[in-house]
């Protein structure tokens, strides 16, 4: 660890011309000035840690989200069916740790071919998007790959009702505001 | 607690200069008599690094006595983990310390790990102590940053914060989060590192050390950096033990006791790294053992990066964790400080009792130690050297 | 420490005899035991004050915990206090010693100055509450560290309900907040405490959060009724459901 310098007695002749011409002030200066003078020709570009330009013009701009960024939940389909993933074991709400989610079922008789079986059907799905801390936990407890958080990051809503997702948001997903010049 | 809002302007001589510059005579005994003055300084104040109110009693512009009022914050995260199970309680941990979430997960997850006897695999192990020491460097950029604008040096926040974001950015690749990253699960992690990770992160640590020769230039020969931290707070080392400080407060005093060496965990013993210890331990020695971390996590981080082995980041662990009956203390050196879990199992799904030690609530009970006799303006410098986030001060 | 006590229900009239001093001591396995017992099933759970019937017990794995054997320093301990020290066991290579209340301010004198030990640090101090343990409700933990040896010890001190525990703020100065702490979630009293205040609720909060019949879902209660004030808010209820980019 390097001990302090303090300048006690008599100041040599370089240490007065440098105090005399401001030189401490000058090499500050430049660290901030060499930034300053690159923002001006340096075009910003994503994944550059060498970059002079850090703001992000948003909303005109999208921000740059991660695959696994943990955003708005979603319900996946069945892409060739389009039938719900989800098969209501409730593995999702158990695995909460704020009890956001709530998953209503009903068992009924689901005839698949030739055999009528019965099985519990999802009925309803809620999700408070106000009470949820993104943790992936019930995303990991899903036996189906249906409830998934997604790279959407806009979930700001005018009344507290907004928060309450039911099954065919989560399904549909939101629709973005497109903004534009 | 009683504090009387009065307001008392000390003044030996009995003599106020009113607004006209007359001499304005006051009898003794009067309001404006008094020694001692007693005045807040936040919840809402922006040095104070969050809701931390401070109580002063003051003469003249000197501390003559301080109390923290803390809880403004306080969530009672210790009572919802004895209703929660364990996998649930980690996201909880970020939320403590918010500027270094990941270091806190490790701490939780290691903890219910010793308890239950698994065997995390190497790789995550690797994986783990890249994500902390980042944190690390994270944490230590932040704290320079507010530290600094906090005296006064406003230039280093933004900087400070641009390689903070670079950081916040690869956790975002990795762990899908930037600041409650719920980075890792018991048994291992959750995802393995995405193929440009390497890269970036190398790309990264090759800017660093220039980064932080930059601030060195702003901040280590500063005139008024100097004046405002030098000599500011002395702690012998005896009485840092004492007051049961930990961390780089604690290093700062010359105090070598940092968990990585002392009582390795996960894949430490494995990397060759120092200690930086101070000698004077003032504000400046604390300043100077945080910037001297920040080059030792470099060098961690470069040698976990080289020897990465190859193999799965999961270990095998039961859905439903139930750890046998019995206790476990486990702790790590988070960028605060020690920061630990005690947790007590009853052989069920929830822990029965789950304590947090929190290094910064800890720290911060120094600050009356180390403010008295010194200027109110000092104070503000002090509340930043202990580096408190209030998250973690309130739980 | 037979595993038959692991599955025997508590007793429901809460008068189990407890016989420290001998070696009929109750291992804190069965003990923990019990107290899952009370713990509510459902996750969210409901209120504690209603014991609920001793589930199955869990599934027998081996014990974790093991007496401390060929420790020199223990066994020096455990001569010095003698019957004091009702128990020394380790818990995956961490040592525990249960002290009784009337010694521990002396033990932790001992275990501070003593030379070879030098346990100048406290690392963290905190309780837990046991509510089946009649006469033993709570025990203050307390976590020492020693600089010098690098080694870690841990002591119990056993209590009853409402009966006040030494400080230890006298020795080691770092514990000042962390007794405050424990008396503000758990309500023990310390004795010689040079500031026992609550630290980080109200003044005036009623109850001790940590305490087992605390419950969980506890919010509107006279402290809210008199410090919080509700008022209802007029919005504009056109805006509900309006997108940003609609908005005139």
């Amino acid at each position: 660890m390097p001990a302090v310098k303090t300048t006690i007695g008599r100041r040599t002749l370089g240490e007065v011309i440098k105090r005399l011409l401001l030189f401490d002030l000058f090499k500050g200066l430049f660290v901030t000035f060499s930034y300053n003078w690159r923002a001006l020709y340096e075009k910003r570009e994503g994944g550059n840690p060498n970059q002079a330009i850090y703001t992000e013009q948003y909303p005109l701009e999208r921000p740059r989200v991660s695959e696994r960024f943990r955003g708005a939940p979603r319900l996946n389909l069945d892409p060739e069916t389009g039938q719900t993933l989800c098969i209501a074991c409730d593995l999702c709400a158990l695995a909460c740790p704020v009890d956001c989610i709530e998953v209503g079922s009903i068992r009924r008789e689901v005839r698949e071919g030739e055999k009528v079986n019965k099985k519990k059907v999802l009925t309803t799905f809620v999700f408070d998007t106000s009470r949820c801390m993104f943790c992936n936990l019930c995303s990991e407890a899903c036996p189906t790959d249906c409830l998934e958080l997604t790279q959407s990051f806009e979930l700001a809503v005018y009344h507290r009702s907004g928060f309450r997702w039911d099954r065919e948001m989560l399904e549909k997903g939101i629709d973005y505001v497109r903004y534009a010049k | 607690m009683n504090v009387a809002p009065n307001n008392q302007i000390p003044n030996s001589q009995g003599l106020v200069k009113g607004m006209h510059e007359q001499e304005v005579e006051i009898a003794p005994g009067t309001l404006f008599d008094a020694e001692e003055m007693v005045i807040n300084m936040g919840p809402q104040h922006p040095s104070t690094h969050g809701v931390l109110r401070v109580i002063l009693k003051l003469d003249g512009e000197t501390v003559r006595d301080l109390d923290c009022d803390i809880g403004y914050l306080h969530r009672g995260v210790e009572k919802i983990a004895e209703h929660d199970t364990y996998a649930m309680i980690t996201p909880y941990w970020d939320r403590l310390d918010y500027v270094a979430a990941v270091s806190n997960d490790l701490c939780y997850v290691g903890g219910v790990e010793k308890l239950l006897g698994v065997e995390v695999p190497r790789r995550a192990e690797y994986l783990r102590v890249i994500l902390t020491e980042l944190q690390r460097i994270a944490s230590h950029l932040l704290w320079l940053g507010t530290h600094a604008i906090d005296i006064g040096a406003v230039t280093v926040l933004l900087y400070a914060f641009r390689e903070r974001e670079e950081i916040l950015k690869i956790f975002e690749d990795f762990i899908g989060a930037r600041l409650t990253a719920h980075a890792f699960r018991i048994g291992g992690l959750w995802w393995d590192a995405y193929p440009e990770f390497d890269k970036r992160v190398r790309d990264f640590l090759k800017i660093l050390p220039g980064r932080i020769d930059e601030y060195e230039t702003l901040l280590n020969a500063n005139r008024i950096w100097l004046s405002r931290t030098v000599g500011i707070g002395i702690l012998p080392a005896d009485e840092a033990i004492n007051l049961s400080l930990t961390g780089p407060v604690l290093r700062g005093s010359g105090v070598n006791y940092d968990l990585r060496k002392a009582q390795p965990y996960s894949a430490y013993p494995e990397f060759d790294f120092e200690i930086p210890l101070g000698e004077n331990g003032d504000t400046y020695d604390r300043y100077l053992v945080r910037m001297a971390e920040i080059r030792q996590s470099i060098r961690i981080i470069e040698q976990a990066l080289d020897g990465l082995p190859e193999g799965p980041v999961m270990a095998k662990v039961p859905k439903v964790i139930k750890p046998p009956v019995g206790e476990v203390y486990f702790s790590i050196e988070a960028p605060k400080g020690e920061i630990g879990v005690y947790l007590v199992s009853d052989g069920t799904t929830k822990p029965y009792r789950m304590r947090i030690r929190p290094p910064a609530f800890i720290n911060l009970q120094s600050l009356r130690r180390l403010s008295i006799g010194h200027l109110v303006a000092d104070v503000v410098a002090l509340i930043g050297t202990i580096d408190i986030v209030l998250g973690e001060v309130d739980r | 420490m037979s595993d038959e006590e692991k599955v025997t229900p508590p007793d429901p009239s809460g008068d189990q005899p407890q016989q420290s001093e001998t070696s009929g001591e109750k291992s804190p396995q069965s003990a923990k035991t019990e107290a899952s017992a009370d713990k509510p099933a459902p996750p969210r759970a409901a209120p504690s004050d209603k014991p609920s019937p001793p589930k199955a017990a869990p599934a027998k794995k081996p014990s974790i915990t093991s007496e401390i054997a060929g420790d020199p320093f223990i066994d020096k301990i455990k001569e010095t206090f003698g019957l004091a020290i009702t128990e020394a066991v380790q818990t995956l290579g961490q040592q525990i010693l249960r002290v009784n209340r009337d010694r521990y301010l002396e033990l932790c004198g001992f275990l501070h100055d003593n030379e070879t030990a030098r346990f100048d640090m406290c690392t963290d101090l905190t309780a837990s509450h046991w509510p089946e343990r009649s006469g033993q409700e709570f025990e203050v933990v307390l976590l020492l560290y020693s600089t010098p040896n690098n080694r870690r010890i841990r002591i119990k001190a056993p209590l009853a309900d409402g009966e006040a525990c030494p400080s230890v703020s006298g020795i080691w100065a770092g514990a000042n907040w962390m007794e405050r702490e424990t008396f503000d979630m758990f309500g023990i009293k310390f004795d010689g405490h040079p500031d026992l205040r609550r630290i980080l609720l109200p003044e005036d909060w009623p109850g001790h959060p940590l305490r087992k019949e605390y419950p969980i879902e506890y919010r509107d209660n006279e402290w809210t009724d008199k410090h919080i004030e509700y008022r209802e808010v007029d919005y504009d209820t056109s805006l509900i459901d309006v997108k940003y980019g609609e908005r005139k």
